[in-house]
C-alpha cells in the first residue's frame, strides 16, 4: 500500500471522527429505542443544536426519557425537552461558560422555583468554589420551603463567601427541615442556621460535625 | 580566417535567423511545463507530512470527543469508589409493588424496584455518583409519587418529580 493511499485513509479517518461523533452523539440510541422514531428525530436535532451551543446533551436525553418513562406525547416531549435547552441556556448566560453540569441543572431548577437570571448573576463569582453546585441545591432547597428568592440568595451567597463546604450546605437542609418540624417559620430557621454554620465555619468547624 | 565568400552571404544570414518553432511543440512544452508547476504545488504537503498532520488530527479529535462523552455522561466515567449509596425509602402501606425511577436508570420504571422492609415501608439502595439526581417513586405501576423528605422538581409531564444533591466525599 503506497503512502499515498495510507494518507489518504488517514485523512478520512481524521475528518470522519471530527465531524461524525457529534452525529453519534446527538444520534443516541436510547432515543431510538425508547422513542417513535418521527419524536426520536426530533430530540436527536434538538440534542445536536444543543451541543453546538455547548449545553450538554445527557440531561436532554434524560428529559426525553422521563417524558416517555412518564407516558407523555411525543409533542410534549419535544416541548419540554425544548424548554430544559432555553433553561439550561439561561443559567449559563447567568453563571458562566465554565460552570458544571450539576450547577446547570440546578441553576435551571432555581429559575423554576421563581429566581430569576439577574438574581443568579450575584452567584456568579463564587462559581469557580468547590461546593458551588452545593449552594446551589441549597438555594433550590430554601425557595421550595418558602423562603423569598432573595433572602435565599442573601443567606447562600453569605455562606459561599465564608467557603462553607458542601456538606456544610446538605447540614442546612436537615437542620431548617428539623426546625419547621418543630414549628418555626422557614424564612427564621433558614437564617438562625444559616448564620450558625457561617460562625462555626469561620471558628474551624465544618461537615456534618456542625449541630449550631 | 579569410573573410567569407561574398557568394555564401545570403546562406549566412538564413542560417543567422532563429528557427520557427512548431505549434504542436510549443503546446507539448507548455502543458510540460503546467504539469511541473502542479507538482511543484503538491510537494507542499509530502506524503509524509500529510501522513504526520492526518495521525495527529486523528488524535486531538479523539481527545476531544472523548472529553465531550465524558462530560455529557459524567456517570460512566465515574470510578466505583467514588459512588456514594443513596437509600430511597417510601411509605407507601397499600402498595402491591414500588420502583424509584430517574435519571441514573434512564427512567426505567423496572431497573430499580424496591423491596418491602416494614409494614409500608419501601426500601432500596442504589450506588450514584455525586451530583444532581432526578427521580420519582412509581407505585403499582401506575402512580407516580415524589419523594416527600426531597424538594420537588416542577411538575413535567402531569407527574411529580424530585431533585436532589448528592455531596461528594469530602477530600481526606
Amino acid at each position: 500500500m503506497s503512502v499515498r493511499i495510507i494518507t489518504g485513509l488517514a485523512l478520512v479517518c481524521a475528518l470522519g471522527l471530527t465531524f461524525g461523533p457529534r452525529h453519534a452523539l446527538a444520534q443516541d440510541p436510547r432515543l431510538h429505542k425508547r422513542l417513535d422514531p418521527e419524536t426520536a428525530a426530533a430530540v436527536a436535532a434538538l440534542v445536536d443544536s444543543a451541543s453546538t451551543l455547548g449545553l450538554p446533551a445527557e440531561p436532554l436525553v434524560q428529559k426525553a426519557l422521563e417524558g416517555q418513562s412518564k407516558g407523555a406525547s411525543g409533542d410534549a416531549i419535544v416541548r419540554a425537552v425544548r424548554e430544559l435547552i432555553r433553561d439550561l441556556a439561561t443559567a449559563r448566560d447567568a453563571l458562566g461558560d465554565d460552570v458544571g453540569v450539576d450547577a446547570l441543572l440546578l441553576a435551571a431548577a432555581a429559575l423554576d422555583a421563581g429566581a430569576t437570571p439577574a438574581q443568579l448573576e450575584r452567584l456568579r463569582p463564587h462559581r469557580s468554589r468547590e461546593s458551588f453546585a452545593g449552594g446551589l441545591a441549597g438555594l433550590v432547597y430554601l425557595m421550595s420551603r418558602g423562603v423569598p428568592a432573595e433572602q435565599s440568595l442573601d443567606l447562600i451567597a453569605a455562606m459561599l463567601n465564608a467557603r462553607l463546604s458542601a456538606a456544610e450546605f446538605a447540614s442546612l437542609q436537615r437542620l431548617v427541615e428539623r426546625d419547621m418540624m418543630a414549628g418555626t417559620p422557614p424564612a427564621e430557621a433558614a437564617a438562625s442556621r444559616a448564620q450558625a454554620l457561617i460562625r462555626h465555619g469561620r471558628s474551624g468547624g465544618f461537615g456534618d460535625r456542625v449541630r449550631p | 580566417m579569410n573573410e567569407l565568400d561574398p557568394r555564401l552571404e545570403p546562406w549566412l544570414a538564413a542560417l543567422r535567423k532563429e528557427p520557427a518553432a512548431r505549434p504542436e511543440a510549443r503546446a507539448r512544452l507548455a502543458a510540460a511545463l503546467r504539469e511541473e508547476e502542479t507538482r511543484a504545488a503538491r510537494r507542499i504537503l509530502s506524503p509524509p507530512a500529510a501522513l504526520a498532520a492526518a495521525v495527529a488530527l486523528i488524535a486531538l479529535a479523539s481527545a476531544f470527543w472523548l472529553a465531550l462523552w465524558r462530560w455529557n455522561t459524567p456517570e460512566r466515567g465515574t470510578a466505583v469508589e467514588e459512588l456514594t449509596m443513596m437509600q430511597f425509602v417510601l411509605h407507601a402501606h397499600d402498595a402491591r409493588s414500588v420502583s424509584v425511577v430517574g435519571d441514573f436508570n434512564d427512567w426505567d420504571p423496572r431497573a430499580t424496584p424496591l423491596t418491602r422492609t416494614g409494614d409500608g415501608v419501601w426500601s432500596a439502595v442504589v450506588r450514584l455518583r455525586p451530583g444532581t439526581v432526578r427521580y420519582a417513586y412509581l407505585v403499582d405501576g401506575t402512580e407516580w409519587r415524589a419523594d416527600p423528605h426531597a424538594v420537588a422538581s416542577r411538575e413535567e409531564f402531569g407527574r411529580p418529580t424530585s431533585i436532589a444533591y448528592i455531596v461528594p466525599p469530602e477530600a481526606p
